[in-house]
């Protein structure tokens, strides 16, 4: 079988082979190449959660004093979050956790809102900050939530809670299941989701509540 | 011109607690505007107003906390001990007692139902007056 191969086929058979093996490669090797460029999803949308130097620094010292977290939101909101301390998670290299969160989520419109947690996770596979521990969400307008979680997500920045929480407010005690911040059309909103309960006491209303 | 009508021995005391039960309450960060939203129903004493949306608007100036208004949208119905009253939209000014009923407005006491455009209604007298093309309308015994 001579090794050389011949350069002209006398059937279409053995033309089309020669052809193919010159196409199929070629097109492999395109497709490879595109592969990469939408395989990177995570630095879409919000600024990457911890500055670069931050995770850097957080992942090589273990342990990052006073970290501070920004991003804006695909519906414009912003969000930035301080910490006490943050520390690489053992489980997993894409998890960050920290303590004594406190921050403010902004709307644009409208004041900020401000957020205090015990604790935070910062999962980054799934795009995602999850406070726990003592959550306090306050508004502007005399609203103050308490709640356990509340789920920070890093591409909208939408604020979640699908736990009961406790509010008190201008109408008085609000008691929802669940909590959501959000911008829509452009107005930030501040939802008591999942069935809502308020008492306002007409008789006291209006008297300095000790909230 | 308009019809008196009398609410069946109804004195709604308007400092009573008032409850709100609903899907959701949405607070607007802009402006602080509250509003209640889906299934709403305000309870009262022996009123029960139920809306699908519910704003709620506070007292300007004075103490803040203190609500205003509220203002109902969207299949609203009242109901106390002996009637029952439905409409489009409808306000109720807590401090006063007065509900006030608008658009295609049905009152139904006992077997006799009153028809207009508005009901004014004052929870703490137990009175009130419907205007707009008032129009008496019996039950069919098939009605309920």
């Amino acid at each position: 079988m001579s090794m050389s191969q011949p350069r002209h086929f006398d059937n279409r058979h053995s033309r089309w082979v020669a052809r193919l093996k010159i196409l199929f490669p070629l097109i492999a090797v395109i497709l490879l190449s595109t592969m990469f460029l939408f395989s990177d999803k995570r630095d879409q949308g919000s600024s990457l959660p911890f500055s670069e130097i931050e995770i850097d620094r957080i992942l090589t010292e273990g342990r990052v004093a006073k970290p501070s977290y920004t991003g804006v939101g695909s519906n414009g909101a912003a969000i930035n979050l301080s910490a006490a301390e943050a520390w690489p998670n053992a489980e997993g290299p894409y998890t960050i956790e920290a303590n004594e969160i406190a921050g403010e989520w902004d709307g644009v419109s409208g004041n900020p809102i401000a957020l205090t947690a015990k604790t935070g996770r910062l999962l980054e596979r799934q795009n995602q900050l999850r406070l726990t521990g003592g959550v306090l969400v306050r508004d502007s307008h005399g609203y103050l939530i308490e709640g356990e979680t509340l789920l920070v997500d890093l591409t909208t920045l939408d604020l979640t809670s699908d736990q009961d929480i406790i509010g008190f407010g201008p109408p008085g005690r609000i008691d929802a299941g669940g909590l959501k911040v959000t911008r829509v059309q452009g107005t930030p909103l501040v939802i008591f989701t999942n069935g809502v309960r308020v008492l306002y006491q007409p008789a006291t209303a209006g008297r300095e509540t000790d909230k | 011109q308009g019809t008196g009508i009398s609410l069946g021995g109804l004195t709604q005391d308007t400092s009573a607690p008032v409850e709100v039960v609903a899907n959701e309450l949405q607070v607007n960060q802009t402006d602080g505007q509250a509003t209640f939203i889906g299934d709403v129903l305000v309870t009262q004493g022996d009123m029960k107003l139920s809306a699908d949306r519910i704003l709620v608007d506070y007292a300007t100036g004075g103490a803040q906390g203190r609500i205003e208004k509220l203002t109902a949208n969207g299949s609203v119905t009242l109901i106390t001990p002996e009637e029952a009253a439905e409409s489009r939209a409808a306000t109720y000014v807590i401090d006063t007692g007065e509900v006030v009923m608008t658009g295609d407005v049905l009152l139904t006491q006992g077997d006799t139902a009153l028809a207009g455009e508005k009901l004014t209604i004052n929870l703490e007298t137990g009175t009130g007056q419907m205007s707009g093309r008032v129009r008496t309308v019996f039950q069919t015994k098939s009605g309920q």
